[in-house]
């Protein structure tokens, strides 16, 4: 283990450290809304495919519900880009 | 385009006895939706099927289960059988064909039943087999009880047992497929007794067959003559299979005839009739009117009499209009997209043609690479040549749409199969070596990629590029909106419902651009001032539950950048696999040059099928969720023509 403590710290060392927990930052807001849109999915799909084992003709209605949460994987992906790279 | 074809009402009218003609008549034009009549009067009844009907029906279900038995699918026939002909010789081949399948369906009842009651003896006589008994010597008897079964438990156990009731017994073990079998003989008057006993040990009892003989020899010629059955029943198969490849034109044509002759039979059951005369209603599309129109004055003179009626004087519900898309050859294949979510209401605006622009356009952003749209292009021209399924081939158009898309972008991004092709890190330089010609010429073009997907810089230019895609896309549905308000709910409501959003936007536009200080302080309170209308004419329009929708113009507008995301996530991924490729294993030679193509092969792959099901996913989504909720309601009745298209018969 090398141990840092931050008044031993280089500048170099310090900027390596925030870059690190910006990209665990990226990684949180897209790895948890991906679960997050998930979850939501998984119900809205097994219902929309039980809806379409009923009336075929609703595989458009079903496929418009089943995908509106992953607008909410975007929003993360969307914060990870502005954290990575602004 | 835009709109779908136009079709006006019409009603028919004749003296009955013309019915049959006018049916064939309308039947052979094809391109009659005909309205049920459902509301009996004292005047009016609903029409009878003719005669034939029930006589085509009947052989319909007959011929349709020996096409059943036999397995039949629909399939492409180049061969089209005379209509004549074959109603000629159908009774004959129909008795030819029944006598021929029911001898084969009894034998193999026959056979089925035989080998069932093989099976039962077999698993009789198995365990009965260990004994060194005849079968016959298990039964007859006046005062010996005989058991046979199998049993659990240690067999000195139950032998002392039952010694402890009778010594006058025979008792006989064999261990036989992890359990024990029993035979036991006792006298008659201690079967409950020792039944008590057994029933302690789970005796289950063994049925003896009726039968004479060693048991091994009987199973023996069971398990022989199983063996012949079986074979005879493979035999029945092939027969079966012959039958079906000798019979299958014959019944998909036969099949196509009678589906015609019973729907021209039981078309009057849609009619009108009164004691002499029929009445048609019907929609026929307007420019095939007048066609219409003449044949039935050439036929009928004027014994059959047709008019239009005024769909607004009529006061016909535009739900009860049937609509039928009118668009170029070109935008077709997009019609089945838009059936997939909901066919256009009869006034309402038909966005096939806007998204025959648009889903490419999407979808070629996403993907966006030369090699990924050939592989495309090729798979979706193969696919058009080969596929002769009505319901397949416009995917296969839709897929040279969109590879035809994703190669300009591909050029656009410079990108073959995730590699650069042009600039300093240019795939023909590791391919042609540091110093060739070709190497340097395409390192030394700059003019493209106009965007670098994944460099630091462009990254953030494509989001908010895409998302200006988005706030463009969303803005064209707020105007079809507008259109189709106007035309159902007039321009007041389309104003405060449509417009309102649009004005939202430019109060939006207007604060963001003074916070960057691209125009003055001021426009930040204009700004707001304008947004604030909008909201009033939202609310003034929708209610104040329009508020709760407010924030959908962020999240809309946001769900663009998925064109940016996918995009990245599918050069990623080739990214990843070229360097894994190029930059760990073909340094080291050798058979890690082998494992290298491998990956590189598979690694592709994988990327192509998701290059085709997520960019197509996303970019229908966008249409759907994103596009179509501003402005398109759907719901439209197909228009469904009275008529037959063959497929596997002729008329003449």
């Amino acid at each position: 283990m090398v141990d840092i403590s931050i008044a031993d710290a280089t500048v170099e060392q310090i900027l390596a450290n925030q870059k690190g927990l910006i990209a665990i930052g990226a990684g949180l807001a897209v790895g948890l809304s991906g679960i997050a849109s998930g979850i939501a999915e998984k119900d809205i799909g097994a219902a929309a495919v039980g809806a379409m084992a009923e009336r075929e003709e609703l595989f458009g209605k079903g496929l418009i519900l089943t995908v509106i949460p992953e607008t909410i994987v975007i929003f993360g992906l969307v914060v990870a880009i502005l954290l990575l790279f602004l | 385009m835009l709109k779908p074809k136009k079709v006006s009402m019409a009603l028919l009218l004749g003296n009955k006895k013309l019915l049959d003609q006018a049916v064939e008549t309308l039947h052979d034009l094809n391109c009659v939706h005909i309205v049920d009549f459902t509301e009996e009067t004292d005047f009016l009844s609903i029409g009878r099927p003719t005669e034939v009907a029930s006589d085509a029906s009947n052989k319909l279900i007959k011929l349709r289960s020996l096409s059943n038995f036999l397995g039949i699918k629909q399939k492409y026939s180049d061969n089209p059988l005379n209509e004549k002909s074959l109603l000629n010789e159908f009774d004959a081949k129909m008795d030819e064909l029944d006598s021929a399948v029911s001898k084969l369906l009894e034998r193999r009842n026959v056979l089925e039943n035989e080998i069932k009651n093989i099976e039962i003896h077999i698993h009789d006589l198995q365990p009965l087999s260990l004994f060194p008994l005849n079968i016959e010597m298990y039964s007859g008897y006046k005062s010996v009880s005989v058991r046979a079964g199998y049993i659990q438990g240690d067999h000195v156990d139950i032998e002392t047992e039952i010694k402890n009731v009778t010594t006058k017994c025979d008792i006989s073990f064999c261990a036989y497929n992890k359990t024990n079998v029993i035979t036991l003989f006792s006298p008659v008057e201690l079967t409950n007794a020792i039944s008590e006993i057994l029933e302690r040990y789970n005796f289950s009892e063994i049925h003896i067959p009726e039968l004479t003989g060693d048991p091994e020899k009987l199973l023996a010629g069971f398990n022989n003559r199983k063996e012949d059955i079986q074979s005879e029943l493979e035999s029945l198969e092939n027969a079966i299979s012959e039958l079906q490849t000798r019979y299958s034109e014959f019944i998909l044509a036969s099949d196509e005839i009678l589906s015609i002759i019973t729907q021209k039979a039981e078309v009057p059951l849609r009619f009108a009739t009164s004691e002499n005369t029929f009445i048609i209603d019907c929609w026929i599309p307007d420019d095939q009117f007048d066609n219409v129109a003449q044949v039935i004055k050439d036929r009928f003179n004027t014994s059959i009499f047709i008019t239009k009626l005024d769909i607004e004087k009529e006061e016909i519900k535009t739900e009860n209009i049937p609509v039928e898309y009118d668009n170029p050859e070109l935008v077709k294949p997009l019609e089945t997209i838009m059936d997939l979510y909901s066919r256009p209401m009869y006034k309402e605006i038909d966005p096939s043609t806007i998204i025959f622009i648009t889903f490419p356009l999407f979808y070629g952003i996403m993907l966006g690479d030369i090699g990924y749209a050939l592989v495309l292009l090729t798979l979706g021209m193969i696919g058009k040549a080969k596929i002769r399924s009505e319901g397949l081939k416009p995917l296969a158009t839709l897929l040279i749409y969109c590879s035809i898309s994703t190669l300009i972008f591909g050029i656009l991004f410079a990108e073959i199969f995730g590699f650069h092709l042009f600039g300093p890190h240019t795939v023909v330089l590791e391919l042609f070596g540091e110093h060739s010609a070709l190497g340097e010429m395409f390192s030394n073009f700059h003019a493209l990629p106009i965007l670098e997907r994944l460099g630091r810089e462009d990254i953030p230019i494509l989001l908010i590029a895409t998302a200006l895609i988005g706030v463009l896309h969303l803005n064209m549905g707020f105007l079809l909106g507008f259109r189709n308000e106007v035309v159902s709910h007039g321009v007041k409501v389309a104003v405060l419902e449509k417009i309102s959003w649009i004005v939202l936007q430019l109060g939006i536009a207007l604060a963001v651009l003074s916070a960057f200080e691209y125009i003055p302080v001021v426009g930040k309170t204009v700004g707001a001032v304008v947004a604030l209308l909008g909201v009033v004419m939202l609310i003034a329009g929708e209610g104040g539950a329009a508020i709760l929708e407010l924030p959908s113009i962020l999240s809309n507008t946001l769900s663009y950048t998925r064109l940016a995301a996918v995009g990245l996530s599918s050069v990623g991924i080739a990214f990843a696999v070229n360097e894994i490729v190029t930059g760990m294993l073909f340094p080291k030679g050798g058979l890690f040059i082998l494992l290298g193509i491998i990956v590189l092969l598979v690694g592709h792959t994988i990327n192509t099928v998701l290059g085709v099901v997520a960019p197509g996913l996303h970019a229908l989504r966008l249409q759907y969720v994103e596009f179509f909720t501003k402005f398109y309601h759907g719901g439209g009745r197909k228009f469904d023509p009275f008529g037959y298209t063959r497929k596997y018969t002729e008329e003449k």
